[in-house]
């Protein structure tokens, strides 16, 4: 017989096979190390999702902002001519002429849209959810914002200084976030999507400077 | 060493583990599991840490920029920008008509509440380089708690804090 720092865990020293604690035993340190390597890689996965997800979602908001104020910033004419909740008019150069452009939000294929004037509509950015503009006019003129407005009509009676862009974007994201009991975001209902919101000002150039 | 000793050594050492591991071979390499388990779980706290952190700077860029947007609109009220000792309801920004001061103190309170979800212990702050006139430069700064933070010039550890310049 083996001293006891010898003794081994087989059932070698057991004519008859493993005693019942040693069977007890080497079941509950199994399951033990297989608990903490299953939870190890489900949350390794959750978080490669998580940062995927959270990167995507960093890169599409500031490519979008990037977009609308590059395409907004060469404005000419008359600037802006009109705008709703979801759409905007205004005057930008193109080729060397100002042209009216129209942006709109379409719900059902979920971008946004651009179309020059007598032109075709086409997809400007995707993945939009919704978009809600609100523009800051002055009254008064005296170069200050007094309202915020849905909408917006240019006249002579008010200035436009700012338009304030609020748009929820969609973000491709896999399910197993979702099911992983998540609240953080929102989710579209028939696609794996998460919707984050994004908001930015535009200040219109050349207005009381 | 000759060839019949490297045999025996050999013999030997399959004699001792012919019956298997020992209880300390087994609660070492399991205490090595656990170490490296440990490490792991670690690492990956701390990874996402750093990503919660990364978003709060995505969003208090965002926000600092709104911020800005609004110290050109109102150059004379745009220390109300950042008061948030009086609340204000938000209608000024949903089409009612107000004056400067009324409209800055909505923004605040409209910031306020978005800070408060975002951003644990936010704040803004506003310092010119000498007085707040024309000519000189003014500091938008935007600070919250943050533990990942590290100290530099003008924060200390543990508070994360961003600004932007803008001359006056």
């Amino acid at each position: 017989m083996y001293p006891f720092r010898y003794r081994t865990l087989n059932g070698a020293n057991h004519k008859n096979g493993f005693t019942l604690l040693e069977l007890v035993l080497s079941t509950g340190l199994a399951e033990l190390m297989m608990v903490a390597i299953t939870t190890s890689f489900l949350q390794f996965n959750q978080h490669k999702l998580l940062s995927q997800t959270l990167l995507q979602m960093q890169a599409q908001s500031q490519l979008v902002v990037a977009q609308v104020l590059t395409d907004w910033s060469n404005i000419c004419g008359a600037g802006v001519k009109s705008g709703a909740a979801a759409t905007i008019s205004l005057m930008r150069k193109y080729q060397g002429n100002c042209m009216q452009y129209d942006y709109e939000h379409n719900a059902q294929s979920h971008n946004l849209t651009r179309r020059r004037f007598g032109g075709r509509k086409s997809s400007f950015i995707a993945r939009v959810e919704s978009m809600d503009l609100y523009f800051g006019v002055d009254n008064d003129h005296d170069c200050r914002i007094d309202q915020w407005r849905r909408s917006y009509q240019a006249s002579a009676m008010v200035n436009l200084h700012q338009v304030k862009v609020d748009l929820e974007l969609m973000t491709a994201s896999s399910g197993q976030l979702r099911s992983g009991g998540d609240d953080l975001w929102l989710w579209r209902q028939s696609g794996e999507f998460v919707i984050h919101p994004v908001s930015f000002i535009w200040r219109l150039p050349n207005v009381c400077s | 060493m000759s060839l019949v000793r490297v045999v025996g050594t050999h013999q030997m050492y399959q004699k001792m583990h012919q019956q298997g591991l020992s209880l300390i071979e087994v609660l070492l390499s399991l205490g090595l599991s656990s170490v490296m388990f440990l490490v792991l779980f670690t690492a990956q706290t701390h990874s996402q840490k750093v990503l919660v952190y990364s978003h709060q700077l995505h969003y208090a860029n965002g926000l600092l920029g709104q911020l800005a947007a609004q110290v050109w609109a109102y150059p004379h009220h745009y220390q109300n920008l950042i008061n948030t000792s009086l609340t204000l309801d938000l209608g000024c920004l949903k089409g009612n008509q107000c004056n400067g001061a009324d409209m800055t103190q909505a923004w605040a309170t409209h910031w306020q509440q978005s800070l408060l979800h975002h951003l644990p212990g936010g704040a803004f702050n506003l310092q010119c380089n000498g007085a707040c006139t024309q000519g000189n430069r003014l500091t938008i700064g935007l600070t919250w708690t943050q533990k990942l933070a590290v100290a530099d010039d003008k924060c200390e550890k543990g508070v994360a804090c961003i600004h932007l310049d803008i001359a006056l």
